[in-house]
């Protein structure tokens, strides 16, 4: 059985500035997404364990990851070289886990959010550029609360 | 057979002569200047760089503060001293931007679902150049980036988001609420406290190697210039 897409993967927060007690995620929207690493993943390590649950809430750890080849054309590949963000065709092992409910993955991504409100803040907002100056929290709660509302994975990937 | 007149001389038409005469006296002043340049120079200077050495990034600038040290012109020697460390300052942070990366680059094979393409942008700040500069450290947690240059909203708003959400055009803001009301006084009032004025702006809103690098651009020229008129006296 293979996964089906979107999935969602779940992550150590990797890299020279990362906090590794903290879980973050990425999105993957198709096999393809999935099967491409960025130089700096592949660097930390950040694939490494990660947890992916796909759009029937089933469950794999990825236990092992192969770079095969670079990411064509040429001239893309050799520019993200150059500013360190080339991209590279991965082949990962996967572990199947037990699947999970869709209310067991909303909590976990709305946990996610909230230990990391870095990568969802709206910078704008909260200095009130464009209106009134909104609260960060507030700001993360109303993220929470949309993908609370979502009815599927696929939802949650489309709301985020 | 014909024999040349012996003893007589006789007008040869030069074209070129003026011209030769008029090259040699310009390299002998030439070579006189150079002369009076290096005596009067003192003792033990290595001497003022040229128009256009001056204009070299910390050699040029270096030079003119030895030079002015050892002539006992401490404030020159001060003053070209600053815009030599603000040039490697300069250095220091280019060199560190491209560590980092330097530039996001959107990954054009990434595929995104139908209802979030209408939300979002292959460059938008919050959804994918925030995140990846928070990774790369240009960021640190907690930490609001503010567009000092190319304003997210107003007239930035025209702006390609590929050009205003980069790294260059992101001053980071002081961590935490500090950080949060100086971003928001950047552009208006902020929940009460007035906006801050041009200088504050300035100050707090545009990062240090803009500020020396402005420093720099002026510098130059006028340490240059400087030089040069005084090598003329």
């Amino acid at each position: 059985m293979n996964p089906t897409f979107p999935a969602i993967g779940f992550r150590r927060d990797v890299g020279r500035y990362g906090t590794p007690d903290l879980e973050k995620f990425d999105e993957f929207l198709s096999a393809e997404d999935f099967a491409i690493c960025d130089q700096w993943e592949l660097k930390y390590g950040a694939r490494n364990g990660m947890v992916l649950v796909d759009s029937n809430l089933n469950c794999w750890r990825v236990t092992n990851v192969k770079r095969l080849r670079i990411r064509r054309p040429l001239w893309s590949y050799l520019l993200r070289l150059l500013v360190q963000q080339a991209l590279y065709w991965v082949d990962q092992d996967l572990e199947p886990l037990e699947p999970i409910t869709l209310d067991q993955l909303k909590d976990r991504i709305a946990a996610s959010i909230l230990s990391n409100p870095d990568d969802w803040r709206d910078d704008e907002a909260i200095a009130g550029e464009d209106g009134p100056p909104q609260d960060e929290q507030e700001l993360l709660y109303a993220i929470v609360a949309g993908v609370r509302a979502a009815d599927s994975v696929e939802g949650i990937v489309d709301f985020l | 057979m014909a024999r040349m007149p012996q003893g007589q001389p006789r007008p040869v038409p030069d074209p070129e002569g003026e011209r030769y005469d008029e090259m040699l006296r310009q390299e002998r002043l030439e070579r006189a200047r150079a002369e009076a340049a290096e005596a009067s120079r003192p003792p033990g200077s290595v001497g003022h760089p040229e128009l256009l050495e001056s204009l070299i990034p910390v050699w040029g600038s270096g030079r003119e503060a030895v030079a002015d040290f050892q002539e006992g012109v401490y404030t020159g020697a001060a003053l070209n001293g600053a815009l030599a460390a603000s040039d490697l300052f300069l250095a220091s942070s280019l060199a560190k931007g491209v560590a980092k990366g330097g530039f996001y680059v959107v990954n054009a094979g990434a595929k995104t679902s139908a209802k979030k393409a209408s939300k979002t942008t292959p460059y938008s700040w919050d959804d994918k150049v925030r995140p990846w500069m928070g990774k790369q450290g240009y960021l640190a947690k907690g930490q609001a980036g503010h567009h000092w240059a190319i304003p997210q909203n107003g007239w930035g708003k025209n702006v390609p988001e590929w050009l205003k959400n980069q790294p260059w055009n992101i001053k980071p803001m002081p961590e935490g609420p500090v950080g949060a009301e100086m971003h928001g006084r950047m552009t208006g009032r902020y929940k009460g406290k007035p906006k801050f004025n041009a200088l504050e702006q300035y100050i707090y809103g545009t990062p240090a190697w803009s500020k020396t690098a402005t420093g720099a651009a002026v510098g130059h020229p006028a340490a240059a210039a400087k030089a040069e008129s005084e090598k003329r006296r």
